[in-house]
């Protein structure tokens, strides 16, 4: 079995497992999570720079979000 | 080496014409959603209502915040410096609609590796004008020295919701610089469960790119050859096309921690080659010239790629900070797969005052069509690359972000980083005269980052 293919199984796994209806928090529950430092995806920027740097030095790209590309980045 | 085309193929003719769908669903589901009646029954935000310290509250025509934000990057040894400053904006409308831009200027100038390896020869090179030759001293990486360009990215995107749990998004890019235009349009729907705790969504980006390298595009496996023979052309220029799909889930766990997790697919199809990369051909016969280079040609590779990759990443909200892990695994029909992994902790030092260490490590295999160089006497491939970045190779980064809280919400941060990349050469036996030389030296960098946001 590949490895893409275990990784697969584990993922689809972990998510239904995370699809468990015991898994969340009451409206009330959320003070910790509303801070910003909890949230995926504040730092548009910060994110942005890094991926420029990544997707230019290295073969891969993307996963966190859309691959990046769009540029000779030689 | 292209590993079943027809499927790629047909792949991309789904992916493409699921984005076209996706884009006119959307567009339409907006259109309904435009209607007086409709627009009344929009409740306020789905995941901004729990998640969000900026509620708004205010029922002005927009509520503005924004960042802007300044890159500086160096590699030692002269090789290539960048500086990049960008500015993002986002307004918020009512309805929970949203507008974000980002633009970003990028000025890169030094030395950039052309692919060829090191050789106790002095190497000499045509640039890749093709109207002048630069040489290369012994032992030293061949670099390519008068690298210099400038790009522009604008991107911009609209979110809105289509119901109380359905919001889209809908996005441009574009970036141009000397020999490259890329323009690219993305969509994607989120949907929340009905306790918030759970979001997914799923996204189609397409990208077109132009490619104009400088003095047309070199022929692919053409041998190198001197300004006065003139360097053989394929032809002005090429492009290539891209397609992404990616899926979605972030899931609260409990109080304190919550995960997210993507899938994404990509294929590309195209004029991939880096025009300016080299491939050494060295003496692999005679005793008395073994390693020394004694052509170059150019580069050439797949025309189609097919991505894979699966991300995860997790945040807990410890007493003493925040704990940020993530990892991405992505492997491609080229034969390249990759480890990535990140984490950081981001803790108070007092009310105004945060810091947050951060560490990350990449490692990649080779692609199927990777050679750091070839021998004379052997036959030469339909692809091949010496570029290091998709030959076996780790890096490193750990960094640190300095943050100050400001009133209102607003934040200044300092990020220093450093990053070094090793390549690996235990797929190549050196001979002759290659041996003792450093045939892919290290790279080093090293990064700063200024952020205001507002």
């Amino acid at each position: 079995m590949s490895t893409w293919v275990r990784l697969s199984v584990i993922s689809t796994f972990l998510l239904n497992i995370t699809a468990c209806s015991i898994l969340g928090v009451r409206p009330w529950e959320r003070n910790l999570l509303s801070e910003s430092e909890m949230q995926f995806g504040t730092h548009p920027l910060e994110e942005g720079f890094d991926d420029h740097i990544y997707f230019s030095k290295e073969g891969s790209s993307g996963g966190r979000g859309f691959s990046a590309g769009g540029c000779g980045c030689n | 080496m292209q590993l079943r085309p027809q499927k790629r193929k047909k792949i991309g003719n789904f992916l493409a014409s699921s984005s076209l769908a996706l884009l006119c669903a959307t567009t339409s589901l907006a259109k309904d959603n435009e209607s007086p009646a409709s627009k009344k029954n929009i409740p306020p935000s789905p995941l901004t209502e729990y998640l969000s310290p900026t509620t708004s509250a205010h029922k002005s025509w927009a509520e503005w915040s924004g960042e802007v934000g300044l890159l500086g990057y160096s590699e030692t040894k002269g090789r290539v410096q960048a500086i990049e400053p960008a500015l993002l904006l986002n307004a918020k409308l009512s309805d929970d609609q949203a507008w974000s831009t980002k633009l970003v200027f990028d000025s890169l100038t030094g030395a950039s590796p052309n692919g060829a390896l090191n050789s106790e020869q002095p190497q000499t090179f045509t640039s890749p004008s093709g109207s002048e030759t630069y040489i290369i001293s012994p032992s030293q990486q061949p670099l390519y020295n008068q690298f210099r360009d400038t790009r522009i990215n604008l991107s911009t995107s609209w979110t809105a919701p289509l119901s109380r749990l359905w919001k889209y998004n809908l996005g441009f890019n574009g970036s141009t610089e000397y020999d490259y235009l890329s323009l690219g349009l993305n969509a994607s729907l989120t949907k929340e469960s009905e306790d918030k705790n759970q979001s997914w969504s799923v996204g189609l980006a397409y990208t077109s790119d132009s490619i104009n390298p400088v003095g047309g595009v070199p022929t692919p496996l053409a041998q190198m050859r001197s300004p006065s023979q003139g360097v053989l052309r394929s032809g002005g220029s090429e492009s290539k096309v891209t397609y992404d799909l990616l899926m979605g889930l972030t899931q609260v766990i409990n109080h304190r921690w919550i995960i997210q997790s993507n899938v994404s697919l990509g294929v590309s199809s195209g004029y991939m080659n880096d025009p300016y990369k080299f491939v050494t051909i060295f003496d692999d016969t005679n005793s008395a010239t073994l390693g020394n280079p004694t052509s170059y040609i150019h580069e050439a590779r797949p025309r189609d790629r097919f991505k894979r990759s699966l991300f995860v990443s997790s945040k807990n909200h410890f007493k003493t900070g925040i704990l940020t892990v993530s990892y991405r695994y992505l492997n491609d029909d080229w034969g390249l797969s990759s480890h990535t992994g990140e984490a950081s902790f981001n803790f108070s030092l007092s009310h105004s005052w945060r810091l947050e260490p951060s560490f990350r490590y990449y490692a990649q295999s080779a692609v199927d069509f990777y050679q750091l160089a070839l021998g004379e006497s052997q036959q030469i491939p339909q692809e091949i690359t010496a570029d290091y970045r998709l030959g076996d190779l780790n890096t490193i980064a750990p960094g640190l972000k300095i943050i100050r809280k400001l009133e209102d919400s607003k934040e200044l941060s300092l990020i220093l980083r450093y990053y070094q990349q090793n390549g690996d050469i235990s797929s190549f036996t050196p001979v002759g005269s290659q041996i003792g030389q450093d045939l892919i030296p290290k790279t080093d960098a090293y990064i700063v980052q200024m952020h205001y946001s507002f």
